[in-house]
This record gives C-alpha cells, sequence and structure tokens, in this order.
C-alpha cells in the first residue's frame, strides 16, 4: 500500500523546510490551500529579501507521505528564486524530482495553489511597502 | 531499537496459524491414510477422512454452542454470508415467500455486497444506521422488519471497531416474527462466548483463519432443526446436504475444527489477557492526547478503534511501518480505497475517519510489543503534529477560506493568526 519512491520517503522523513519561520527582516507571504476532509491541507510561507528572490520558504501540511514530502520539495526548490521564475507549472517538476507517480500529482495541485497564494500575499506586500 | 520486526496489531485481519493445527493439516495432508476423499464411504482411507472431518464438526459447533449437523463448510466467512444471504432470500424469492432482507450500514463487505447483488435480482434491502458508538437497539430491528422480510443479517462483533451487537437480545426480540436471522461471527467465535442454539439463530458465519486456524476454510451454520432449507450457491455431488457441494478439504477442515477447539479451551484465558492489552494500549496511547476511540469500552477485547487527531492516517502508517502492522482507515495512495463505511456510517467526520487506525492484538501480544507500538505511535505523532496544517479539536478546518472546494485558496496572514 505505501508505495512511495524513495525520494518521496527521503524528504518525508527528513523534511528540510518543515514549519513556518519567522520572518523578520523578509516581506513574508502567507496562503493556505486543500481541506482536512478531502485528505490534505498545506500552509505556506515565503521570504522575501530586498531583491525580490524568496529568501526562506517554510511549511505545515496535514497530508499523506507525499503531499509532505512535496511541501517540503516545492519549498527547497523556491529559495533562491523569484516570483517570476515560478510561473511554470510545478506537478512537472515534482513527479521528476520525487518520482510520483500520476495518481498523487492532485496533492501536488494543492502545494502549488498555497504556494501561490503565499507569492501573491508576499507581492501585494511588498507593492505596499513600495508605495 | 535493534531492528525488531514489526510488532503484528492486525489480528482482526488475520491470525498466525497455531503450530497444532498446522500439525494435524500436515497429517491430512501427507499421512500414510490422508489420501481418501470424505465422501467415499466405501473403503477405509475415506471413512478415515470422514471421520476427521465429523471430529472438525463437533469442535466447530461446540465452540459456538450449536448442533454439528447445523455445520456446512465454506471456504470463509465471505462465501458462508454470501451463501446465507443469497441462499435464503433467492429460495424464498422464487417460491413468492418475501423479498425483503434488513441488515446495517456497518456490516462487513460480504454482507453488504451481497444485498446489493440480491437488489439487482429484484430484493427490496433496509440498512439500519447505527447509533453514534456504533450499536443498534433492537427494537429499531424490530420496526425494520416487513411482512415480506425474509431474513436480519447483522454482524457479532464489528471487524473495524470491535462494537458488540447484541445477538441473543436481537434474536429474542424477532422471535416473534417469521424471520430467518443470520450472524456474521467471524470476528467473535473464540473471543466471545456464543449459544447458537439457545439464542435460536438461524444462521451463523465463522472463519478458521480469523481464531488462529487456516485462511481458506470456514463454516455456515444452518439450522437443522426444524430444517431450514436455502438455495445453494453451485451445484454439483450433493455434499454437506446439497448447501455445498464439492469435495471436503479434509486438512483444512481438521485444522479449523482444532483451532475451535483450542479457542474454546482457552476463551476465558485468552479474552482477559486481551482485554487487559487494550487497556494498556489505550493507557500509553492516550497519553498523546487527541486520540479519540471510535466504538464503545464495552467492545470485543481484540479490537482498538482509534482517530488521532492533526495527522493523516496514511503518514502515520508510513512513520510506524518499522515497527508495527495495523489497518488504517483511509489510504489514499492505493487507487481503489475508500474511508472507512464502518466510521462513515457511525457519523464520525471524514476529517477524523483518515486519522484513524485499527489496533487487533492477539494470543500472543505482550505487554512489551504493546509499550513498543505506544513509543512508536507516540514519536510519530510529535513529529507528525510539529509540523501539521491542523491543530484544530476536531482534526478540523483552521482559520478561514476564501472560497469553498478542493483548490480553495486563501490568501494573506489571516490564515496563521
Amino acid at each position: 500500500m505505501n508505495a512511495f519512491s524513495p525520494k518521496v520517503l527521503e524528504h518525508f522523513r527528513d523534511p528540510r523546510r518543515a514549519g513556518l519561520f519567522d520572518g523578520e527582516g523578509l516581506i513574508v507571504g502567507n496562503g493556505a490551500s486543500g481541506h482536512v476532509k478531502s485528505g490534505i491541507r498545506v500552509r505556506f510561507r515565503i521570504g522575501l529579501d530586498g531583491s525580490g528572490r524568496i529568501a526562506r520558504a517554510g511549511w505545515e501540511c496535514f497530508g499523506c507521505p507525499a503531499a509532505i514530502a512535496s511541501s517540503d520539495w516545492v519549498a527547497e526548490y523556491c529559495e533562491g528564486r523569484s516570483p517570476e521564475e515560478l510561473s511554470a507549472p510545478l506537478p512537472p517538476l515534482v513527479a521528476e524530482a520525487l518520482d510520483l507517480e500520476p495518481a498523487l500529482l492532485s496533492r501536488v495541485l494543492v502545494v502549488e495553489d498555497a504556494l501561490r497564494a503565499a507569492l501573491d500575499d508576499a507581492t501585494s506586500s511588498r507593492m505596499c511597502e513600495k508605495r | 531499537m535493534t531492528e525488531a520486526p514489526p510488532v503484528y496489531l492486525d489480528h482482526a485481519a488475520t491470525t498466525p496459524v497455531d503450530p497444532a493445527v498446522v500439525e494435524v493439516m500436515m497429517r491430512w495432508l501427507s499421512g500414510a491414510d490422508a489420501m481418501g476423499n470424505p465422501s467415499s464411504r466405501g473403503h477405509c482411507y475415506g471413512r478415515g477422512a470422514a471421520a476427521a472431518v465429523e471430529k472438525a464438526r463437533q469442535q466447530v459447533a461446540a465452540l459456538v454452542g450449536a448442533e454439528p449437523e447445523g455445520i456446512v463448510w465454506t471456504s470463509g466467512a465471505t462465501e458462508a454470508n454470501n451463501l446465507a444471504l443469497l441462499g435464503a432470500v433467492r429460495f424464498a424469492m422464487k417460491r413468492g415467500r418475501g423479498r425483503h432482507l434488513v441488515s446495517c450500514r456497518t456490516e462487513h463487505k460480504a454482507v453488504l455486497e451481497a444485498c446489493a447483488a440480491l437488489e439487482r435480482e429484484g430484493a427490496e434491502v433496509t440498512l439500519l444506521d447505527p447509533a453514534p458508538d456504533g450499536s443498534l437497539c433492537p427494537g429499531r430491528v424490530l420496526d425494520a422488519v416487513r411482512d415480506d422480510t425474509v431474513l436480519v443479517s447483522l454482524m457479532h462483533v464489528n471487524n473495524e471497531t470491535g462494537v458488540i451487537h447484541d445477538i441473543a437480545a436481537i434474536a429474542d426480540t424477532l422471535r416473534s416474527c417469521p424471520v430467518l436471522f443470520h450472524v456474521d461471527a467471524a470476528q467473535s467465535a473464540g473471543r466471545l462466548p456464543l449459544a447458537v442454539a439457545d439464542w435460536g439463530v438461524d444462521m451463523v458465519s465463522l472463519s478458521a483463519h480469523k481464531l488462529y486456524g487456516p485462511k481458506g476454510v470456514g463454516a455456515l451454520y444452518v439450522r437443522p432443526r426444524p430444517r431450514l432449507r436455502i438455495e445453494p450457491l453451485a451445484y454439483g455431488g450433493g455434499q454437506e446436504r446439497g448447501m455445498r457441494p464439492g469435495t471436503l478439504a479434509t486438512h483444512q477442515i481438521a485444522g479449523m475444527g482444532l483451532a475451535c477447539a483450542l479457542a474454546a479451551e482457552r476463551i476465558d484465558t485468552d479474552s482477559a489477557h486481551l482485554l487487559a492489552m487494550r487497556r494498556r494500549l489505550w493507557d500509553r496511547l492516550s497519553e498523546a492526547g487527541g486520540v479519540v476511540l471510535h466504538g464503545r469500552w464495552d467492545g470485543a477485547p481484540h479490537i482498538l478503534n482509534v482517530g488521532f487527531q492533526g495527522v493523516h492516517g496514511e503518514a502515520l502508517e508510513t512513520e510506524l511501518e518499522d515497527a508495527v502492522a495495523i489497518s488504517t482507515g483511509s489510504a489514499c495512495a492505493s487507487a481503489d480505497a475508500t474511508p472507512s463505511h464502518v466510521l462513515r456510517a457511525m457519523g464520525v467526520p471524514d476529517t477524523l475517519v483518515i486519522s484513524s487506525f485499527r489496533f487487533s492484538l492477539g494470543r500472543t501480544t505482550r505487554a512489551e510489543d504493546v509499550d513498543r507500538v505506544a513509543r512508536s505511535v507516540l514519536q510519530g505523532l510529535r513529529r507528525l503534529r510539529s509540523f501539521s496544517a491542523v491543530r484544530g479539536e476536531e482534526g478540523g478546518e483552521i482559520g478561514t477560506e476564501a472560497r469553498q472546494g478542493n483548490a480553495a485558496v486563501s490568501a494573506g496572514s489571516k490564515v496563521l493568526q
């Protein structure tokens, strides 16, 4: 039943970006997606530095190992990139990186939604700050 | 911790075969006189095998308080349930003696799917809703009985929650109506006392592998006096009073017989042990907080079904796979899995159904096994909860959603407050 790939298990057992960091000195954006009753709930937080790049990303996730691993991989992938560099759809990237079977890709959509919401949140905060 | 194999706490799924049972099965597989067909009464080989089958019949009947001549061998409880439901309802429908049956939403799939099959053949099915604790009031069963009701089918012990239906009381209530009463006792036989004949139950399903016997053999008790007639599922050489033809599997049957005899001997010590282990497991697990019992305290001694708020069942299952073998309420990685219909029927919210586990204990479960499992669960819970997006009382939602639906996105820091 637990036919998760070794890469999924690696991120599940030893996540690098778990938890919501304290974003002092960064422009922070928060986003959430999913429903517990549908088996996945993800919260994302990203912190932009002065240059507009993502300096930190963190997550909280209620979900199966694939959901947790996807959250962690996406958070790691974000760091050092600008929001514009993340405009391509994430599921194909995550699927390849984690050897996800197609049935599990719906989890990645929820993770992506949470990330995009956090990006939007941060971008609008940044606009306010500039003004 | 050294690499000890995972603790097996899935005894409600199946039990290890008792070594003495293996021995008697081997005797009827490889013994010099074991080749006879129990139906071949003309020679000593056949008669020997037949005697072994009859001895097993006595042993099985004795365990559940039934007449031995009522025991019909089957391949297991699934076949027994199908034979009981399809056999009794088809028999009645063919003769215009009714076409309605009553069962409950928390029944095993072998009963629910047989009900669905009968519906396709023109029968009508009433599925009762259990109380939130999984129990069923005998009066409600009686209320569901109509003039054209052929059969009431209820399980003794629920395989997921361990909740016990009061079969004696329900049988008593039904005594006034001319309906048949079938009981799936696969989980209860050998763990709770049964008195089939005294209770006045008409049919009972039994399985060997739930009570330390082999897989692939079970029995349906069909009341012999007054003779209850049912339609067979298959046709052949007339074995088992025509209800279940086919050459009897002497070794399987002898194995089931001995397993039942051993269970009858140990039923008191076994259930005292199971109760103590279940209590211990609950005490240890509940230290975690946010642990919800599904079912009732007075349930069967071997099953503990709990929900762990804030963690996904599959995540915890993966976390625990080196420590313990258990069953989860849901499995989203496998395509065909759906959340437990039993917990849903009891009204457990979906949020908690997907965080639920069934621990089922056995004869050989030791206190240190329970402690090891509980330690692993507590550890896993702590880790998974440390980054869970859910910390609500009900394992439910926190924060407000901008939109409802699967892809709902709520932007903004308000979610985190």
